[in-house]
């Protein structure tokens, strides 16, 4: 189990365009080790990502969890883009989308997404699936937190 | 009167010659004395006596004396009694002698005569033994019988052929009734007949007739009748030559039976044959041709054919076509069938096949044709030919109205193909994007309900709980919406699947289910058949969870079996529940339709309907038999089919 060092934080960006997909999210997973950063749309993600425009002094997050319907640009373009970038790469991406289309899936994989959660409809399901993510990503699996400067 | 003087002058005439020169010698020659002067004239006597016989000889005498009388001895006035004697013996030796010599000569020549005779006889006889031995040979080496018979009709000679023929050796019939071979029924009657004939002294030839032979059997004779005649010409008996005629009868009747078959055939012919010679003249017709053309043989005999059966216009035709053959034996029309139009004698024009053939014989060539009347073939071709050219027009006709209506139903399908696609893809859409709204509903107003619940009066929370329960329905008919919109969709295309396997899984989803109800599920071996995992884990799933749902008062009881039928897998699902209505069956396929209310027995309404999508999809119906009260049976048929894989959409 790893652990943050004390004062340092976990970014998350969240690109998704639905607020109370976000609400939901902020609720499961935030502490006060982790902060959130929220992206309504592709555009807006990459330049956070890539420290642009307004961003310049965006941290590097930890880890990205991506819807793939988002307006703009398509959360399947901003997946292989960010994975097409040497330095974006290393950043683990989720999906989180609400399709359960085999095709969605696999093309997610196919462009390297680190893993796929269909959001599922129940509440409770919902709840308990970001509270197994926040365990796994956190506490089990090993991020690949960068000497980048913190905000 | 000459020939008689002639043969007198030869008989007497040597006689008195050599009398007459013995007297000249006797005379002249002084040879003789006395005593001896009648020694010439003695001689000469003799000699005449010896080779001409007695007559001349007693005028040789008589001459001899009356010469000596006159030229020996003086003259008569001076005769002697010695004289006389001397004459007298002379003459009376002479005759004596003259007698004797010629009744010895006479005997002489008699004897030799008879000597001849009897050489002759002999010679004759021997003659005559030898030419009968000959005959007999004759007769008896023929192979004809030859019977010799008496007037009487007893059998006098037999030879080998008769033996041959009839059977009887001579011993076995000479001497008896010719009857013995002749049958019963000609018998005597014939015989007697025969016998008339004969004495009449006629022969008879060629007699046909039957004879009996030993053994009883028939035998066609034919026999050559002729009179047997003694030296004398008296008829005394028959002589019959039968030759056994068997064979030439037969051959005879086998003739004449092929000719009356062939002539038979030809009359029987529907055809008319007409056989011409190398001039075209009629020689023969059968009986048909007056039917056909009109004329009676005896009409067309000896005519030329072209001028009573073939139409002016192609007269001419024909005779060249006739001349050219002879000439160079080049005949395009000969052997083989050909149309052509012909002329009845009441002069109207009607068609024809025909073949010609020529006939080989050693003389000038002949032809034979054989003509058929088509002229009603010819109008049931015409009709026909009219049939098929209006069945050609209707055909036409139909093709395209059918091509018309064909491109409608295209146009239609592909219509309601796209319509199809249209909501399908609508469904899908619809349930899909429904489901993000859908989703926020029923998670914010659980979570208000959650957290804030302790702040609501009473009408609120009864407020949330309505509000709660919409969006859960809304839920669960949404995602029905979309399993339904997604049958046929997202699938890969068919593969082999143990249908064995996906009941106990869909028994092993239902598991919660089947323990809370407590029903026992029993599966009959299922086969393997071809289709869609999911569909048909859904398909049984969704079956077997109705047939637990709609459970009677007593614990439910579920069988699974399959009948094989040609070409596809019958699968049934039997159940204890509550039952169907028959006027229901329509209905409870249909979407989001229902018989019951939710309170009873919940559910959006959509299981049977997406069954009866699922098994469409597969190509195989869903129906159902049942009765209100006593459970119902689900069959549903899957085709039996190879594997299909549609990867299109996989990548």
């Amino acid at each position: 189990m790893t652990t943050l060092e004390p004062g340092s934080r976990r970014d998350i960006l969240i690109v998704e365009d639905n607020a109370g997909d976000v609400q939901l999210v902020q609720e499961s997973l935030i502490d006060e080790e982790t902060r959130l950063h929220v992206a309504i749309d592709g555009v807006q993600a990459l330049a956070f990502l890539r420290q642009e425009g307004s961003y310049v002094k965006a941290p590097r997050p930890h880890l990205i969890l991506l819807d793939l319907n988002l307006p703009r640009k398509d959360g399947r373009e901003v997946l292989a883009e960010i994975k097409d970038d040497t330095e974006l790469r290393l950043i683990p991406v989720i999906i989180l989308s609400s399709s359960r289309a085999f095709e969605d899936i696999v093309t997610s994989y196919r462009l390297h997404a680190n893993c796929y959660i269909s959001k599922p409809g129940d509440l409770d399901e919902y709840l308990e699936t970001l509270k197994a993510v926040q365990q796994y990503w956190f506490q089990i699996s090993e991020l690949p937190l960068s000497d980048a400067p913190q905000a | 009167m000459m020939l008689s003087y002639l043969a007198l002058i030869k008989r007497y005439a040597p006689g008195v010659l050599i009398v007459a020169l013995a007297l000249y010698l006797t005379v002249e020659i002084k040879l003789f004395s006395e005593q001896f002067k009648f020694f010439l004239l003695f001689g000469a006597v003799l000699l005449t006596a010896w080779y001409s016989g007695t007559g001349p000889a007693i005028v040789a005498t008589c001459l001899a004396t009356l010469g000596a009388m006159y030229f020996l001895f003086p003259p008569l006035s001076s005769f002697e009694a010695g004289h006389v004697i001397s004459l007298a013996s002379f003459f009376g030796m002479s005759s004596i002698l003259v007698t004797l010599i010629g009744s010895h000569k006479r005997d002489n020549e008699k004897l030799v005569q008879l000597n001849a005779d009897l050489r002759r006889e002999m010679a004759e006889r021997k003659r005559a033994e030898g030419a009968q031995a000959r005959l007999a040979a004759i007769v008896e080496s023929s192979e004809d019988a030859i019977i010799g018979k008496t007037l009487d009709g007893t059998v006098t000679s037999w030879n080998a052929g008769a033996e041959h023929l009839f059977g009887y050796n001579a011993g076995e019939v000479l001497g008896k009734s010719i009857l013995a071979i002749i049958p019963p029924e000609r018998g005597a009657d014939e015989e007697s007949k025969i016998i008339e004939w004969v004495q009449q002294g006629d022969r008879i030839e060629h007699f046909e007739t039957v004879r009996l032979g030993k053994d009883g059997r028939r035998i066609d004779v034919s026999l050559s009748i002729s009179p047997i005649k003694d030296s004398a010409g008296n008829i005394i008996g028959v002589s019959k030559i039968a030759r056994d005629i068997t064979e030439r009868k037969q051959a005879e009747e086998a003739l004449r039976q092929s000719e009356a078959i062939k002539a038979a055939m030809l009359e029987s012919s529907l055809d008319a044959i007409i056989t011409i010679d190398h001039e075209g003249k009629v020689i023969d017709t059968n009986p048909t041709v007056e039917g056909v053309f009109g004329y009676t043989r005896e009409e067309m005999l000896g005519k030329e054919m072209a001028g009573l059966i073939i139409p002016p216009s192609l007269r001419e035709q024909h005779r060249q076509g006739l001349a050219r053959y002879l000439a160079t034996g080049e005949g395009p029309v000969l052997g083989k069938r050909i149309e052509l139009v012909a002329m009845h004698a009441d002069g109207r024009e009607f068609p024809v096949e025909l073949a010609i053939s020529p006939i080989r014989s050693p003389g000038k060539p002949m032809f034979t044709g054989y003509v058929r009347d088509i002229t009603e073939r010819k109008r049931a071709e015409e009709a026909l030919y009219q049939l098929n050219a209006e069945l050609e027009i209707r055909v036409a006709e139909r093709t395209a109205e059918l091509k018309g209506v064909n491109e409608t139903l295209e146009r239609t399908v592909k219509e309601l193909t796209r319509s199809n696609a249209d909501l399908e893809q609508f469904a899908y859409i619809s349930s899909h994007d429904l489901q993000e709204p859908l989703r926020m509903v029923t998670s914010y107003v659980q979570l208000l309900d959650r957290r804030y619940k302790h702040k609501f009066d009473k009408t609120a929370r009864q407020y949330m709980d309505f509000a709660i329960d919409g969006a859960i329905r809304m839920k669960a008919l949404i995602t029905d919406l979309l399993t339904y919109a997604r049958v046929g969709g997202e699938n890969r295309g068919f593969e082999p699947v143990n249908s064995a396997a996906i009941v106990s899984e869909a028994i092993k989803n239902l598991k919660a289910l089947v323990k809370e109800s407590g029903a026992t599920i029993t599966v009959d071996p299922l086969p393997q058949i071809c289709g869609s995992r999911t569909e048909l884990l859904q398909l049984f799933q969704n079956l077997i969870n109705n047939a637990i749902k709609y459970r009677s008062d007593v614990p439910p009881a579920i069988h699974v079996a399959v009948s094989e039928e040609p070409g596809r897998h019958v699968f049934s699902m039997t159940d204890n529940g509550i039952g169907i209505d028959p006027k229901y069956f329509d209905r409870i396929f249909m979407i989001f339709q229902r018989l019951h209310d939710r309170g009873t027995y919940p559910g959006t309404g959509i299981g049977l309907a997406l069954c009866k999508k699922i098994v469409e999809h597969h190509g195989g119906k869903l129906w159902v038999t049942s009765q209100a009260g006593r459970g119902s049976t689900f069959y549903f048929s899957i085709p039996v089919r190879e594997a299909v894989h549609d990867d299109a959409r996989a990548r």
